[in-house]
């Protein structure tokens, strides 16, 4: 984990003063593992008098209301954030990236071959110092905000760190030309000005950089896929029909079991023709047959597949409603019997996504139907 | 509904989003033993609302309250986070404007010298004495002005720092006299027109590092908002400026002192850090050390020697300490 998993000041004040049997345990334990947070719970200061809650709450909400900075500005903002739009990753646009407890903004900087590079964004503009630059509120795109973005800490992600797409600073050819311009020290193609310089790295900006450079280094380091895996050749991982015939399934039983004529059943068993990725989800259901046990790595079509930003929300849902770390979730996934449609065909991707939309969706649609 | 359902959805704080701010607020401040603002030993109700007001209405680094969560959150437990962190700063920034009260005081002093004149007028405005016709009285410091104003204050060097921490515990002047009036000609003769206190207080906090700046965003939570633990330390065993140096350091620059000498993988590996946090920890420290001890390589001073300079005497007594704190854990 990035953050230092310790327990929220909330969670440790509740504990004092044992006022939440739900979270008695897990604080409990964390306070037994961790020195740090043992000698926070020795230094909280006892409930002098009872915060002012329940019946009050509606006036503290108004006051709230008055105070806070929301209105149209923001409200256009919020929605930029909330529309999940289908995007391609180009250089200049703004994302947010989510990894783990890290959620933060940057801008991509190249997509050339295959490598995803991203520059951070900060809203702290009074914080940029002079190796970022300061973009006005009206070159933000839809954002209008004043941003300040560090070609300096430039940094390659995997596109599974994308979570959403915000805005469209600059098309791709002007960021190019940008980040050509910033590397050898020419003239910039736009009129954004650098911040102020930090006074060391124990300065205020100082610190902030450092602590944006930790940021960058965390979502760049992001994993999911364990290590073995990369170091497996999938190339030659045996056919559909390959692995039916391994686990001992017949036509017959292809017939029986998914409801299909014995000729389409015939031609599955023998691989000439594709299974559609209703057959595909049978397979698993009905035989437990998974990608799992045969390889023990998934093929690359997979991989894009979980990694597709297009398909981050669905994952960071479905890893929600089942409790599981999303890496846990990915990895479950790719194992699991969507990995089958990379079987499909040898341009497979485009069925590997369905596919996994579809086992998302429907994880999902369980979890409600157990919910109610 | 919870805190980011509503934010999502309205742009702003809903009714579980005040509540969650409140709740985090009096547990932040509960959880640190924060003083109350009126020094009566205990909070009101009306000063913790106070203070998440305070929160919200606050310019986080120059970005809006809502705007700043809407791009560092995705669900409730991260907008408590963010929150947690948040009231934690402006807890932090308030002993910061203290602190701008207590520097403009100690300005006031400095600038009582012969160097610096006081112009006439309702605002209380100075220049260098060298200045005194020439100054331009009525026209006002412009933007621009304080950019070429902090420059100057940076460009002098030699400077002797005593404290950079506007939050430890021993309240000791920012600088000694001389530093601070050297900086304070060199911003005065940087401008053409006199500078009001306030302003020329806010550069001299730059310069020494306690500008008054929201630090959103402390991404190392906990052990960065330790409090300073001296009860440990025996005062009579280590240089009284070890002392001084040491109730200024974070937990992590004291932990990273005996290996400042080391290779960045060593370190890591012994503190079980990640190397880019070990190599920032490092720099930072042996930045702020050279500083203080008014040396040029800190990795370079000597352990044991029969002639050891005074600078290293305290540099092996602050990693004394170092080691002694360790024991202690």
């Amino acid at each position: 984990m990035f953050f230092e998993q310790h327990l929220l000041d909330l969670d440790i004040v509740a504990f004092f003063d044992q006022r939440d049997e739900g979270i008695s345990e897990r604080v409990g334990t964390h306070i037994h593992n961790c020195n740090v947070c043992a000698a926070r719970l020795k230094q909280v200061a006892p409930n002098d008098f009872k915060l002012q809650q329940s019946e009050d709450d509606a006036e503290v909400v108004r006051a709230l209301a008055g105070i806070s900075p929301g209105g149209e500005n923001l409200r256009a903002l919020v929605s930029l954030f909330n529309r999940e739009r289908v995007v391609d990753p180009q250089p200049g646009q703004v994302w947010r990236l989510h990894w783990e407890d890290v959620t933060h903004l940057a801008m991509i900087a190249s997509t050339a071959y295959g490598n995803l590079t991203v520059w951070p964004i900060t809203l702290e503009v009074q914080l940029a110092d002079e190796s970022a630059l300061l973009v006005p509120a009206s070159d933000s795109g839809e954002m209008g905000l004043e941003l300040a973005i560090w070609p300096a800490i430039e940094t390659g992600i995997g596109t599974y760190v994308l979570e959403r797409y915000v805005t469209e600073i600059l098309p791709p050819e002007r960021l190019r030309s940008l980040r050509r311009a910033y590397r050898i020290g020419g003239d910039l193609p736009v009129q954004w000005r650098p911040g102020a310089a930090a006074a060391g790295p124990e300065s205020p900006r100082g610190k902030f950089r450092t602590d944006l450079v930790q940021v960058a280094g965390f979502l760049g380091e992001a994993s999911w896929e364990p290590e073995e895996w990369a170091q497996c050749d999938t190339s030659d991982l045996p056919s559909l029909a390959e692995a039916l015939s391994a686990a001992g399934i017949s036509a017959t039983q292809l017939a029986e079991k998914l409801g299909i004529s014995a000729r389409r059943a015939i031609s599955l068993r023998r691989g000439v023709v594709e299974p559609s990725l209703q057959e595909l989800s049978q397979l698993h259901d009905v035989f437990d047959l998974s990608a799992s046990g045969l390889s023990a790595a998934p093929q690359r079509e997979v991989i894009e597949a979980l990694d597709n930003p297009r398909a981050r929300d669905l994952i960071l849902r479905a890893a929600e409603v089942e409790g599981k770390s999303e890496v846990l979730l990915r990895r479950d996934l790719a194992t699991g019997h969507f990995s089958l449609a990379a079987r499909k065909t040898k341009k497979s991707e485009d069925a590997a996504f369905e596919m996994l939309v579809m086992e998302l969706k429907k994880r999902l649609a369980t979890s409600q139907e157990s919910e109610i | 509904m919870g805190a980011y359902s509503e934010l999502t959805r309205d742009g702003t704080l809903g009714r579980a989003g005040a509540e969650l701010l409140y709740r985090t607020t009096w547990a932040v401040v509960r959880a640190r033993h924060y003083p109350d603002p009126a020094g009566r030993g205990y909070w009101l109700p009306d000063e913790i609302q106070e203070l998440a007001h305070d929160v919200i209405v606050h310019k986080h680094g120059g970005a809006s309250f809502a705007a700043y969560l809407v791009a560092h959150c995705n669900d409730d437990l991260s907008i408590a986070r963010v929150m947690q962190a948040m009231v934690r700063n402006e807890l932090a920034d308030r002993a910061r404007r203290t602190e701008k009260g207590r520097l403009m005081l100690r300005l006031r002093e400095v600038l009582k010298s012969d160097l610096f004149i006081k112009k006439a007028g309702g605002r209380e405005r100075y220049t260098v004495a060298a200045r005194a016709s020439s100054a331009d009285t009525r026209r006002p410091v412009q933007f621009g002005d304080y950019e070429t104003m902090r420059q100057a204050a940076h460009s002098v060097t030699d400077v002797k720092l005593i404290r950079w921490n506007p939050e430890a515990s021993r309240r000791s002047p920012i600088a000694e006299k001389d530093s601070i009036e050297r900086v304070l000609q060199a911003v005065l003769t940087s401008v053409e027109s006199p500078v009001e206190l306030t302003e020329l207080a806010d550069v001299v906090a730059d310069r020494f590092g306690i500008l008054p700046t929201p630090h959103v965003m402390s991404w190392d939570s906990e052990i960065a908002f330790e409090p300073v633990d001296s009860s440990t330390v025996k005062a009579d065993t280590y240089k009284p400026e070890a002392l001084l140096i040491w109730s200024q350091l974070d937990p992590e620059e004291r932990l990273i002192l005996p290996l400042l000498g080391e290779s960045v993988r060593v370190a890591a590996e012994a503190l079980g850090w990640r190397r880019t946090k070990t190599h920032s920890v490092m720099q930072r420290t042996t930045a702020v050390l050279a500083r203080a001890l008014d040396i040029d390589q800190v990795e370079a001073i000597p352990s044991s020697s029969p002639n050891l300079s005074e600078s290293a005497q305290v540099f092996n007594s602050l990693i004394e300490l170092s080691v002694h704190s360790r024991g202690q854990v």
